[in-house]
């Protein structure tokens, strides 16, 4: 049984909240943790988290999966969904896990500053020692990923 | 009657989002109008009866402080009910836009039950 560590539960609590309340989807962690997205079918957004600790989240999806919530929120059938419309989604979606994660991580009230969300292109960026991946899926084995990365995110992870 | 709402936020995403949670927070409004910043939301309320205005922070040209201040100056238009949602959760922009009239703030994400919760008493 995998032990998990305040840090990696923030981000599933922060994740996991997210996706119910703005999209109404239930997510879990994927049962395949060496599954990674296809890079051809790969989405994905980064944001900066600058204060008090620093570091950068990235949030992955398919586009499949980018497209379906996009016509849900929108109410819009799948070739009406606009390319401005799934970026503002995406965006809204790793802005709010941003958020909360820094929420659950810090004390009471504690302030934070966090940067805007940058859309992402081509590949991810490799995964390092200093970064954190989340493997997770929607309840209908969606597949989405969150990496966090930075020396003082990660040493967080250690205490 | 129904009422009228006003959601500001720059992102149209989150503006849907809102939207979709008020109706099913089963609150009875008869119009939802949308602004994506501070100054469409000042001129929204300059040609509208509004009841209450849900408005983020951080947006571009005017954000959500500086269109609290502008409302509050403007005596037409001052006592219309502004709640902030938002991620900001800092004790001093909540206090700031509180200064500036803001009755209550909710944080993203929200649920319907939260909505219900903080306009409820409003209306």
């Amino acid at each position: 049984m995998i032990e998990h560590k305040p840090l990696y539960q923030a981000m599933i609590t922060a994740a996991s909240q997210t996706l119910e309340n703005m999209v109404f989807l239930e997510v879990m962690e994927h049962f395949d943790r060496s599954y990674e997205i296809p890079v051809e079918e790969l989405v994905w957004t980064s944001l900066l988290i600058n204060d008090p600790i620093q570091g950068e989240i990235r949030l992955a999806m398919p586009e499949t999966l980018l497209k379906k919530l996009t016509g849900n929120v929108f109410g819009v059938g799948e070739d009406e969904i606009t390319q401005p419309q799934m970026d503002d989604i995406l965006n809204e979606l790793l802005n709010t896990i941003g958020g909360l994660f820094m929420t659950n991580l810090l004390a009471d009230n504690q302030e934070y500053r966090i940067g805007l969300p940058e859309q992402g292109e081509g590949p991810l960026p490799e995964v390092d020692a200093d970064t954190i991946v989340w493997k997770l899926m929607t309840s209908d084995e969606d597949p989405l990923q969150i990496y966090a990365c930075g020396e003082s995110i990660v040493a967080l992870n250690d205490n | 009657m129904g009422k009228t709402v006003l959601i500001v936020d720059d992102s149209n995403t989150m503006r849907k989002i809102v939207a979709r949670s008020l109706r099913q927070a089963g609150i009875d409004f008869d119009q939802i109008l949308e602004a994506g910043d501070g100054q469409e939301a000042l001129d929204v309320l300059a040609g509208n009866q509004v009841d209450v205005v849900l408005s983020d922070i951080n947006m571009p040209n005017m954000n959500g402080l500086e269109f609290l201040k502008a409302k509050s100056e403007d005596d037409a238009i001052k006592g219309i009910p502004v709640v902030m949602i938002s991620t900001e959760t800092g004790a001093d922009i909540i206090d700031e836009a509180k200064s500036y009239g803001a009755i209550g703030a909710i944080k993203k994400p929200f649920t319907p039950d939260l909505i219900n919760e903080t306009l409820g008493p409003l209306l």
